[in-house]
């Protein structure tokens, strides 16, 4: 009998170092210099009027204020997804060319474990940097809102109206600054990420090459986001009640099946840009969608990863 | 043995796939409708629209940049509307609004566009035969009436697009049709949020033969509910000469003017102004002539300012009674839009 002490089949300990290296790791490729462009998108907006902050469509207060949300976090939503894609691409590959996976697996480390260590590593970078655009965003937000506000009143009192009139119309543009809500669609575009994030786990363990795994991660991303037209196909009838064809049907069935939904993440991030009610509960039903997302490609990465050879 | 291994990794992450999307599938097609009832997910775009959206189509999936881009496509619809391409500008629209479909400053301007831009445009097309351009003005007045319907349908909150819808169909250098007028108007006043169109489905039904003791009722209700709409000149005049109606009940007692009017001479300058609109808009004129008349002479108006006695087309001055304010020049059929009020 060996005296060795047994391996747990997955320690969060080990995952947690694992996931702090990757972190690093990720530091020391310089990912952060990215947000210096997007502070620089977001704080330089406020000084140039863009067309979508002058134009008739933002004749509306609260539609100025919608613009800047809706590019913020457009541009969150683009660099949060890409970052998971390229990132978590690079890891694998990467620890095999410097043979910091050798080192790594022949210690008694399970395979689940550096692979949920790499995923939480990536997972983290990526809220590290939404933390940092979000509260680039939420600061120039309220310096919109307040410069919005501030013209409103102006305004609406130059054309007589009263006292209690502005201020409802001044609630009113508040309600399109920062809020709770607004966090809420900042949250969605994270889950996101990190679904990506562990769909690109997944084709990095069989992939042969970094490129593969980013070009197939980008489509399947694109894919998701269409996804949904592929379900409600099979699930409700066609636009003038025609029921779709026997081809119609395998294909969504598979699209359906195989593709993640990146849809729902972008509504409630829609939403949310245009205050609408969302709450905590739908908040956790993503997080839930979430969750057995990770979990199922994590598994699936574990699978394919837990026998290949190196 | 390698091959084997990369056949049955295949086979088992396509198991697990399709068992968790099996899983999933129903969950998220509940999520979803749920959003979308609630409006927080954007409606199914038609097969058509996808078709039009092209390669923006594909940008427009992408949350978050679905306004923006939304703005840059309506830059592009502007370039349709100076070249009065109208088929192209509503096709901008269709996709404009798939691609931001909350907003409803989009239905607002795509309505516009067909139904005042594209159908005056229709009536001044001196190349057609008359049934032709007034077919075709038609075509566009209710393309544009489609547009604010369907903006209402995504936004039933946008009560302006009512406002709108109303303004469309009482406008006279259009093809009036007051009863869709007056519905549009009345629920645009059923939110309760602008007082604007409450006055306005008052005014219009002033300006429709044998509607106007309803009128008169609506407004009395105005009135009563919140009286500041007594700052307004408009107000004060249809006010005053629907309630001079002499075929109101009889338990209507007659109005004071300084029940109404803050003094004579506004009582004066209100009515007079109030006079030329109804000859050019129609409006019920009830007895305010004789009321015209009996302030004239009590205020000793000069008789340039005295409508029965120079067919003046200028709104009258503030200071009317000061010598100083005579006609700019006699008789002339300038407009009356002149002055402050």
């Amino acid at each position: 009998m060996s005296d060795r002490p047994e391996t747990s089949f997955f320690s969060p300990r080990r995952a947690g170092i694992i996931a702090l290296s990757t972190v690093t790791q990720l530091v020391r490729m310089k990912v952060f210099y990215f947000l210096a462009p997007i502070a620089l998108l977001f704080v330089g907006l406020q000084f140039f009027d863009a067309f979508w902050y002058e134009g008739p469509e933002a004749s509306q207060p609260q539609q100025e204020l919608m613009m800047h949300k809706n590019l913020c976090l457009g541009t969150m939503m683009l660099f949060s997804s890409l970052f998971a894609i390229v990132s978590t691409a690079l890891l694998i590959p990467g620890d095999i060319e410097d043979r910091t996976l050798y080192t790594i697996l022949c210690k008694p480390v399970p395979r689940l474990d550096y692979l949920v260590g790499k995923l939480l590593g990536v997972i983290s970078v990526i809220f590290v940097a939404m933390l940092v655009m979000d509260i680039l965003m939420v600061v120039t937000l309220n310096y919109r809102t307040q410069v919005v506000s501030a013209e409103l009143g102006e305004y609406l009192g130059a054309i007589g109206w009263g006292e209690e009139e502005v201020r409802q119309g001044q609630a009113e543009v508040a309600s399109h600054g920062p809020s709770l809500i607004l966090q809420y669609g900042v949250l969605a575009h994270f889950f996101k990420a990190s679904i990506i994030a562990a769909v690109a786990l997944l084709i990095s363990t069989f992939s042969t090459s970094t490129l593969f795994t980013i070009a197939s991660s980008v489509m399947i991303w694109i894919i998701g986001a269409v996804q949904s037209l592929a379900r409600e196909g099979l699930f409700t009838k066609g636009e003038y009640g025609v029921e779709p064809g026997m081809v119609d049907r395998i294909l969504g069935t598979i699209i359906s099946l195989v593709f993640p939904d990146f849809q729902l993440f972008e509504s409630v991030s829609d939403g949310a840009a245009r205050v609408m009610e969302i709450g905590m509960f739908d908040m956790l039903h993503l997080g839930g969608l979430t969750f057995f997302y990770i979990a199922i490609y994590t598994v699936l990465s574990w699978f394919v990863f837990s026998d290949k050879e190196f | 043995m390698k091959r084997f291994l990369k056949s049955r990794n295949i086979l088992v992450i396509a198991i697990g796939l399709a068992v968790s999307g099996a899983i999933r599938m129903p969950v998220e097609q509940k999520l979803a409708e749920d959003y979308r009832e609630r409006r927080i997910a954007a409606p199914k775009v038609s097969v058509e629209t996808w078709n039009q959206m092209g390669q923006t189509g594909l940008a427009g999936t992408f949350g978050g940049l679905r306004s923006v881009m939304a703005s840059i496509l309506s830059l592009e619809a502007q370039d349709h509307f100076s070249n009065q391409e109208w088929y192209e500008l509503k096709q901008d629209y269709d996709v404009i609004t798939s691609l931001d479909p909350y907003n409803s400053f989009y239905w607002s301007h795509g309505g516009w566009h067909l139904a005042y831009n594209a159908a005056s445009w229709a009536r001044n097309r001196d190349d057609l035969k008359p049934i032709q351009r007034d077919t075709m003005e038609r075509e566009y007045l209710e393309a544009g009436d489609a547009y604010y319907r369907e903006g209402l349908r995504h936004i039933p909150d946008a009560y302006h697009l009512w406002g709108e819808l109303g303004s469309l169909w009482s406008n006279r250098f259009k093809l009036p049709d007051y009863e869709r007028a007056l519905e549009a108007f009345k629920m645009a006043a059923s939110f309760g949020k602008s007082p604007i169109y409450e006055r306005r489905y008052v005014y219009l039904l002033a300006q429709i033969p044998g509607r106007e003791i309803e009128g008169y009722f609506e407004a009395r209700k105005l009135l009563e509910q919140d009286p500041s709409h007594l700052r307004l000149p408009s107000f004060r005049a249809i006010l005053y000469a629907l309630w001079t109606n002499p075929r109101l009940p009889l338990s209507e007692d007659r109005p004071e003017i300084l029940k109404i009017f803050r003094s004579e001479e506004e009582a004066y300058r209100n009515l007079y102004n109030y006079r030329l609109r109804s000859e050019e808009e129609g409006y019920f004129r009830g007895s305010i002539d004789d009321t015209l008349r009996i302030l004239a002479n009590k205020l000793d108006v000069p008789p340039d300012w005295i409508p029965f006695l120079v067919n003046s087309r200028y709104r009258i001055p503030k200071d009317f009674r000061s010598k100083r304010n005579v006609l700019p020049h006699s008789r002339s059929g300038n407009p009356y839009f002149q002055g402050e009020e």
